[in-house]
């Protein structure tokens, strides 16, 4: 007796399941069979290149010693001791046009001992290297004229160069895998106009002004488009 | 006595045999005796000289343009070319008692240039038209056949793509006619709504692809023998 | 005993053609009538179609949402039209699909790209330009937002990047655009400064022919420590897919 009404209910359980599972066919089999649609497009795509950009600093940092207000034609002529070259060198895998890059120069804390010359009182000037030494006629390139630190530097102890001509602070990558270098020369002076007449010898005020070069590029936002 | 015994068989089986051919003959006559005529007035009926049914059919039949998968929702609330409505009319001149009819659709042919759809793709769906007393020109519609497929209705076993509309349980009633006063004439009136059923896939109809559905209502009446 | 058993047979025979004359004679009214009135539907047609526009855009670079959205040629288009004969309510979910499916692991994946999705129901009245996913005339949204964003109508096919889900009648045209970007959050060429080391190397000419300082020199080349910033590229690519089904009940 027991038994059976074991049986009845299993049987039952089984109906409902099977039942169950025939309605979920049923319903599966309907939402199925109405008006679909179904499309996927073409592929977009969307690719960057290996770029690379390395900042290459002289060793020969400039170093003047006992410096003293200078016209700026003086200035602009200073040796290679007193002048500090660097050179920026740009690498694309692909072509993505042109890589524009910025110069800045950041103020350095001087050595102990010294008192920071105001950056109103130093004048920087920037050229281009000739490609080649050997380029008999090729000079020095003005790209930044003699400019007192103060109208670069604005706020955090950096400020970027304002170029002359923006071409010399552009590398335009035009064909695959290229390499574009550009050397500078850096000099800097203490300004004619600085009154020097209390910088005496052991006295307390002994003055001095350290700077860095940085530089920071980025890319045109045009892609190439194929 | 054992021998007499198939003489007695024999006659048995003669009164039986004659009873069977009085009754046949008796059943031929009455068969004979049937006659109807047919009239076409906008209607169609079949009399037999006291009783008479006919079937009215609205102008206004049932032509869909355009039909796309619906719900039954959507079906149910079918209107203008969406709809027909026809009626059913007994009368007679006696007391026969209840007239008993049935309802049943017939597929027609599809006009040229179009394939007939599959039956399991069209949804029938039957209601009863009546007076609503309480308000005038209002009528009301009470569903008795539920939307069923006509796969359903005219099923495999169907002759001549014809099928009868199984009304819904508790609705039957409005199949009989009870003609219990002499002279009366009782009419029902019905309206009919088709549409394609809500599983079809149309994902494939365009332009090109023509696919029409036809059918026509018939009636068959009868006066039930039991009683 | 036999002649009871003749009576009894005979007054069934009775009481049997009895029924039957009386059935017989109710069964006279027979009838069957056909209808003449054709009742008829024709059937309607629903044709979906999306007119594309793919975009390939190489050797770009990490830029700004605005640099981004100004770019051009970079701008995925699905011009997705309808055309009904009969009436039908289509619920479609449009979706980003194959993200990065090729190059899943370079260096340009989906946290980097960025898109910037719209849709233009009208062209004549730019008030009806809708900006989807939260992003805006002015910004975008990283593809990787939209990963966990899966289909309404479509569930099956449309799990994921989805970008809008809608519903279309009668004949009509909604125009899809996806503009893609590489995010300046992207790890570009950085700043380089002196003694801020990234990739030094010492004793580097500018001229990569000259290996001594004394040659580098001679030449007029720059010889010193070099500090090197490196964008690594990849390739993102993706497709546009459309997921459609007929909605039965209109909520």
């Amino acid at each position: 007796m027991f038994e059976e009404k074991e049986k009845n209910k299993n049987r039952g359980l089984t109906f409902t399941i099977l039942g169950i599972f025939v309605l979920l066919l049923t319903s599966a089999g309907i939402a199925i069979a109405v008006y679909t649609w179904n499309y996927t497009s073409d592929e977009n795509r969307i690719s960057t290149g290996d770029i690379s950009m390395s900042l290459l600093e002289s060793t020969d940092v400039i170093s003047i010693e006992n410096a003293l207000p200078m016209s700026d034609t003086k200035g602009k002529q200073l040796g290679k001791n007193e002048s500090f070259d660097f050179a920026v060198t740009t690498y694309a895998s692909g072509k993505p046009g042109d890589i524009n890059y910025s110069i800045s120069i950041t103020e350095d804390a001087v050595d102990e001992g010294y008192t920071k010359l105001g950056s109103e009182n130093v004048k920087v000037y920037l050229t281009v290297l000739p490609e080649k030494r050997n380029d008999a006629y090729q000079q020095e390139i003005e790209v930044v004229a003699p400019t007192k630190v103060s109208e670069i530097i604005k706020e955090n102890n950096t400020g970027n160069f304002t170029f002359k001509d923006e071409q010399y602070s552009k590398h335009s990558h035009t064909s695959s895998g290229s390499t574009i270098t550009t050397k500078y020369r850096l000099r800097m002076w203490v300004d004619s106009e600085v009154d020097a007449s209390d910088w005496k010898k052991d006295s307390d005020s002994k003055y001095q002004y350290k700077l860095k070069i940085g530089t920071a590029g980025s890319i045109k936002p045009i892609g190439v488009v194929e | 006595m054992f021998e007499e015994e198939p003489k007695e068989n024999h006659r048995a089986s003669f009164t039986i045999l004659g009873i069977f051919v009085l009754l046949l003959t008796v059943v031929g006559v009455a068969i004979a005796a049937y006659t109807w005529t047919y009239t076409s007035n906008n209607a169609n009926s079949i009399s037999t000289g006291n009783i008479s049914m006919s079937l009215l059919e609205s102008t206004d039949t049932i032509s869909i343009e355009n039909a796309l998968p619906m719900s039954d929702d959507k079906g149910k609330q079918l209107k203008n070319n969406g709809t027909f409505d026809f009626a059913v009319t007994t009368e007679a001149s006696g007391q026969p008692g209840d007239i008993n009819y049935k309802l049943s659709i017939t597929e027609d042919n599809a006009d040229s240039d179009y394939t007939l759809l599959n039956k399991e793709q069209v949804k029938v769906y039957l209601t009863v038209l009546t007076n609503n007393e309480d308000a005038e020109n209002e009528v009301l519609e009470t569903q008795v056949v539920k939307p069923t497929k006509v796969s359903d209705i005219i099923t495999e076993n169907s002759d001549n793509e014809t099928g009868v509309l199984t009304f819904d349980e508790g609705q039957t009633q409005h199949l009989t006619h009870h003609h219990n006063k002499i002279g009366e004439t009782i009419t029902t009136k019905y309206r009919l709504r088709m549409w394609i059923s809500d599983d079809v896939d149309a994902s494939n109809w365009n332009e090109s692809t023509k696919y029409q559905y036809k059918l026509k209502i018939n009636a068959s009446g009868s006066i039930d023998p039991i009683q | 005993m036999d002649n009871k058993k003749v009576l009894t047979i005979s007054i069934v025979a009775v009481v049997v053609l009895v029924i039957a004359i009386i059935s017989t004679s109710y069964a006279t009214f027979s009838a069957q009538i056909s209808g003449e009135k054709e009742n008829k539907l024709t059937t309607g047609y629903v044709t979906l179609k999306c007119d594309e526009e793919v975009f390939t855009l190489n050797d770009t670079s990490p830029m700004t949402d605005e640099e981004g959205i100004a770019l051009e040629s970079n701008e995925a288009v699905c011009t997705l039209s309808s055309e009904m004969k009969g009436e039908m309510t289509v619920g479609y979910d449009i979706a980003l699909d194959d993200v990065d499916a090729e190059t899943p692991d370079d260096d340009l994946t989906e946290n980097d790209v960025k898109v910037q999705i719209y849709k233009i129901t009208n062209e004549q009245d730019p008030a009806q330009t809708k900006y989807l996913q939260g992003t805006s005339e002015n910004t975008g949204t990283y593809i990787a937002n939209l990963k966990e964003k899966s289909g309404t109508y479509d569930t099956e096919s449309v799990e994921n990047y989805l970008i809008d889900s809608d519903k279309i009648t009668g004949t009509t045209q909604v125009i899809y655009k996806v503009k893609a970007w590489v995010s300046n959050n992207k790890n570009g060429v950085e700043n380089i400064q002196t003694n801020s080391v990234t990739n030094s190397d010492d004793g580097v000419c500018s001229n990569s022919e000259y290996n001594t300082q004394a040659e580098c020199e001679s030449a007029g080349e720059v010889w010193g420590n070099s500090q090197k910033s490196t964008q690594t590229g990849g390739t993102f690519s993706f497709k546009l897919k459309i997921g459609a089904t007929q909605i039965l009940e209109d909520e």
